[in-house]
């Protein structure tokens, strides 16, 4: 196990630096550059502001030497200055970090707490009523964006239940079950759609382990159904089931972007609009790294998590 | 002794019977293979269906009602919400065919390419591929629109970036287990060419996953170029978008929900087509995967 761990770990490393490598050359590629894009608009800056500006940003140094130096400026969390606001980059994330963390493990463990005896149902009643039932609410979510149903949800419940959107929102940190309240519905939303992929997927995963011939065996031996299901089938039809949700970890992460701008939730997610919105290239290059390191990082829990549950996987059969 | 032409006629009568057979197998298939005919020939004659521009404001008409005047209402500046659902559409299947058909050509063929060479090239490629694909699709999208600025190519262009390692590596790992295959060393053995080889056996064997996943892609690619919009980093206004359209309306769902709905139904009409095509297409070419 311990070997496999620190396989996986290592992996994590040239992938951190393609992503790395990749947001730096973002700036680079700015049409003109990240000044002349941010202050582009209605009055532009004369040669000489740029010019200073450039050089207080270190702009006007070669091409390799700020490349080592974002690089080390990561390594010490320095990731620049907004130019739209004049604050630091850092300072911006660090209360904005622990919102979107929140949100995304709780949309992901709602994920888990209905995909999973959602999902048991479907695949035992197979081609029976609750897995038709299932199968419907299932196909009718994986095709609705969430935004669309973020709207109409805010919408309905603002129009006949007089509910209103939280204009502050409380950090799981210091107020927790205020801020469980305030991000259910967020959550939830986001969560319907990996429910219902890894509800299919669990289903045909049982129904495949079902047929086992170890089920069999249990079966005459007077093994009871539920207990037959509980025990023997379901822990492991759910393994193949682990990586559809470090996949769709990834997807909540991306859809954190869209929730949060929606419910006006100040996370990452919701930063990265703003930035690409005002064209404010060092917070936008900030942020992604975070959402893109907490993707990562989701992704490397699952895997790990795969191997401990799976003991084929770590062995590399 | 059998009449040639009464065999044509039963020929033919049996690809009926064939294609009844299998709108009856894949019901849902059907109806998104109209809902998407519908879609198309909506976006092509936008103007014989809308008879309204749907670019023209005026503060005096502001929400109106449906079935007013205006069948379907209009919005906070007073355009025909029918006439810009109508031709919302184009801008849709404009982004989203031409994202999906660039990311799986190309993902595709470099997919094969990378199955074949094996090596350090393929290891290099699937990394950085890797890495791409750790990246979420939305926030992709948004880092491309936010350095090329907001237009129209760019959108289709954030789209395909998206899509490309996807298609690539479902190509490739399909390339890889076909070239592992029996058939193909039968085929080095019989004295094939390595061109024919590749073309002939390799990549005719990799089609039925690339078009599958390929079909999968265009919802994805539907709900991409919609989000984009609704953030305000799709196509630029005044060009009616669903997506935008959606984003404008819903502060002012409560008094005035139609022109929030309308580009809503839209939007979900286009996933829901796409998704039961490519439903129906993987039962098809693939029938392991039926039960999922």
């Amino acid at each position: 196990m311990i070997g496999y761990v620190i396989k996986r770990l290592l992996w994590f490393i040239p992938v951190l630096l393609v992503i790395l490598t990749l947001l730096f050359l973002l700036l680079q590629v700015v049409p003109g550059d990240p000044i002349r894009a941010a202050f582009g608009g209605e009055n532009p800056l004369d040669e000489q502001q740029v010019r200073a500006l450039r050089a207080e940003l270190g702009l006007d140094r070669p091409l390799y030497i700020r490349y080592v130096s974002w690089l080390w400026g990561v390594l010490h969390f320095d990731l620049g200055i907004s130019i739209y606001s004049g604050t630091t980059v850092k300072k911006q994330l660090v209360t904005r970090i622990p919102v979107t963390v929140g949100l995304v493990a709780f949309a992901l463990f709602i994920t888990l707490i209905f995909s999973i005896p959602f999902g048991t149902l479907a695949g035992y009643y197979h081609d029976r009523w609750p897995d038709w039932i299932l199968r419907t609410i299932s196909i009718l979510f994986i095709g609705l964006p969430h935004f669309w149903l973020a709207a109409i949800a805010i919408m309905l419940l603002m129009t006949f239940s007089g509910w209103s959107l939280s204009v502050e929102y409380v950090t799981l940190f210091t107020q927790p079950i205020k801020a469980l309240k305030q991000l259910a519905l967020p959550a939830f939303i986001m969560a319907l759609r990996p429910i219902s992929i890894a509800t299919r997927m669990i289903r045909s995963s049982l129904i495949e382990v079902l047929e086992e011939d170890y089920i069999r065996t249990a079966r005459a031996k007077g093994v009871t159904e539920g207990l037959l299901t509980r025990r023997h089938a379901l822990p492991n039809s759910i393994i193949p089931v682990v990586t559809v949700y470090g996949l769709e970890g990834i997807v909540l992460v991306g859809a954190s972007v869209i929730i949060e701008t929606i419910f006006g939730i100040p996370g990452i997610g919701s930063l990265v609009v703003e930035a690409a919105n005002n064209r404010d290239f060092y917070v936008l290059q900030g942020s992604i790294l975070v959402l893109l390191s907490y993707a990562l990082l989701l992704n490397l829990v699952i895997d790990l998590l795969y191997g401990w549950l799976d003991p084929r996987i770590r062995y590399g059969r | 002794m059998t009449n040639p032409e009464t065999e044509q006629e039963s020929k033919k009568w049996l690809r009926l019977r064939e294609v009844w057979a299998l709108s009856l197998r894949e019901p849902l298939g059907v109806l998104g293979a109209l809902l998407f005919l519908s879609l198309i020939l909506m976006a092509i004659g936008a103007p014989l269906w809308a008879h309204k521009d749907p670019m023209t404001t005026s503060i005096s008409q502001a929400f109106k009602p449906p079935l007013s005047h205006f069948w379907l209402g209009t919005d906070h500046l007073g355009r025909d919400v029918w006439s810009r659902f109508v031709y919302g559409s184009r801008i849709s299947l404009i982004v989203a065919i031409s994202a999906v058909a660039l990311a799986s050509v190309g993902g595709g063929l470099l997919g094969i390419f990378s199955g074949l060479v094996g090596g350090k090239t393929d290891s290099y490629l699937q990394r950085f591929m890797d890495s791409l694909l750790a990246i979420p699709a939305i926030v992709l999208a948004i880092i491309i629109m936010a350095v090329l600025g907001t237009s129209t190519l760019n959108v289709i262009i954030a789209i395909t970036i998206g899509g490309f390692p996807r298609v690539n590596r479902v190509t490739r790992s399909a390339a890889v287990s076909i070239r592992e295959c029996l058939f193909i060393e039968s085929a080095v053995i019989a004295g094939a060419s390595k061109w024919r080889i590749t073309i002939r056996h390799i990549a005719m064997n990799c089609v039925a996953p690339w078009l599958v996943y390929s079909s999968a892609l265009l919802g994805a690619a539907f709900i991409a170029e919609a989000s984009l919009s609704f953030l305000g980093m799709g196509v630029p206004p005044p060009t009616p978008s669903w997506g935008r359209d959606l984003s404008e309306s819903l502060t002012r769902f409560e008094f005035a929900p139609w022109p929030c709905i309308i580009p809503g139904l839209g939007i979900s009409m286009a996933v829901f087509s796409a998704n039961f095509l490519g439903d129906a297409l993987r039962n098809l070419l693939d029938p392991r995967l039926k039960r999922i």
